[in-house]
């Protein structure tokens, strides 16, 4: 049974200086408005828990700013820092290559939510204890977006299997 | 999100239990739409008629001033771009900084504080705001960086007065109940690129958890 391990909210997002979804509030719902045509991404720090064993996946959960069922494509990168590590955190960043999901269809409806799994293959050899920072970027370069209005993050789930 | 001013006489105002001339401080993170080309305020409080006050706002050239005693300008601001504005009055000076670092100063003088605000009646600025502070002291320059790294207060100085500015809300979320009164047909756009200042949810060692639930030892 997969097991979740940690759960990262609008609130707790990091932000670049330029390129950022806007952190919004919807019906009193923290969310995340990424943009359908600006690359937008934020990001959020932890400490890899204790016991970390099996494989990561980023289950992404959002609803759209507009009906219909044209699709998102989300990115999702780690950066997985071990104590000693060769990373000048003053200067230099460390993501592993991004995980790119595959294009999801938005709900019908606005307002529904729909969630969707990202399999953090690329997980920059995350170990327990480490300092990690995760990378959450729409890709509306990708022919797979095609949702023509916002699409609202409003929950992570990093989960093990 | 943030609270957009783009027309004349649009601004948040305050007029409950204001801090004293020489301690205060009031902040927001503030965002140029539009170069007007003409002084428009940004943040000031002030006695009534606003024949004396502190004030900071922007010059025809978008040159970041100060204003008590005397004017002193400071950096010139850019269109477009978020920054981090803290207007500190103490019993000698009133400073301006910007994005933490200060900008400007110029001595204070005594007068008796009846209202704060963010914006202009009439040099209104054409601008955003979000994040919007107010605090019973005069903050120390390492005070202002704190607080301008989350939009929440950092909870290290009492907070006078919290408004987020998300949505069109004006409540004092610090429960102080000196609620903003807004003026004019304000709107809301997209806010900066500040953390709002929680941490992730945790989930410890299922195993262990599970052990624990089953009063295992």
């Amino acid at each position: 049974m997969a097991t979740s391990r940690v759960f990262l909210t609008p609130l707790s997002a990091e932000f670049p200086a330029s390129n950022f979804p806007a952190l919004s509030v919807v019906n009193q719902r923290p969310v995340l408005a990424f943009d359908t045509t600006t690359a937008e991404a934020c990001q959020w720090t932890f400490a890899a828990p204790q016991g970390l064993a099996g494989a990561l996946s980023a289950i992404i959960h959002l609803f759209g700013n507009a009906a219909g069922t044209a699709g998102v494509v989300f990115s999702v990168a780690l950066e997985a820092i071990t104590p000693g590590d060769a990373v000048d955190l003053d200067s230099a960043s460390s993501f592993d290559t991004v995980n790119t999901s595959a294009s999801t269809a938005m709900p019908a409806t606005q307002g529904h939510q729909t969630s969707f799994s990202v399999t953090l293959t690329n997980a920059d050899s995350i170990a327990a204890g480490d300092y990690v920072r995760i990378s959450l970027a729409r890709v509306p370069s990708d022919g797979g977006d095609t949702f023509a209005a916002d699409a609202y993050v409003t929950l992570v789930e990093l989960r093990e299997a | 999100m943030a609270i957009r001013f783009d027309a004349s006489s649009e601004y948040l105002d305050c007029n409950v239990s204001i801090p004293a001339w020489d301690a205060c401080t009031i902040m927001a993170w503030v965002y140029i739409v539009n170069d007007r080309a003409t002084f428009s305020y940004i943040l000031q409080w002030t006695n009534v008629g606003a024949t004396a006050g502190n004030f900071c706002g922007i010059n025809a050239s978008r040159q970041l001033f100060v204003e008590q005693s005397s004017l002193v300008t400071g950096t010139t601001l850019s269109v477009g771009t978020w920054y981090h504005i803290a207007l500190v009055s103490g019993p000698t000076n009133a400073t301006v900084y910007l994005n933490g670092v200060q900008d400007s100063q110029t001595s204070s003088a005594s007068f008796t504080p009846v209202v704060t605000m963010w914006g202009g009646a009439g040099g209104w600025v054409d601008a955003r705001m979000s994040a919007l502070k107010v605090f019973a002291a005069e903050l120390t320059a390492a005070q202002v960086l704190q607080e301008m790294r989350t939009v929440r207060p950092s909870g290290r100085v009492a907070c006078h007065a919290f408004y987020p500015c998300r949505i069109l809300e004006y409540a004092d979320l610090t429960g102080n109940g000196r609620t903003l009164t807004p003026s004019g047909s304000l709107t809301v756009e997209d806010g900066p690129p500040v953390s709002w200042g929680a941490t992730p949810l945790w989930v410890t060692n299922p195993s262990t958890a599970r052990k624990w639930l089953l009063g295992a030892h």
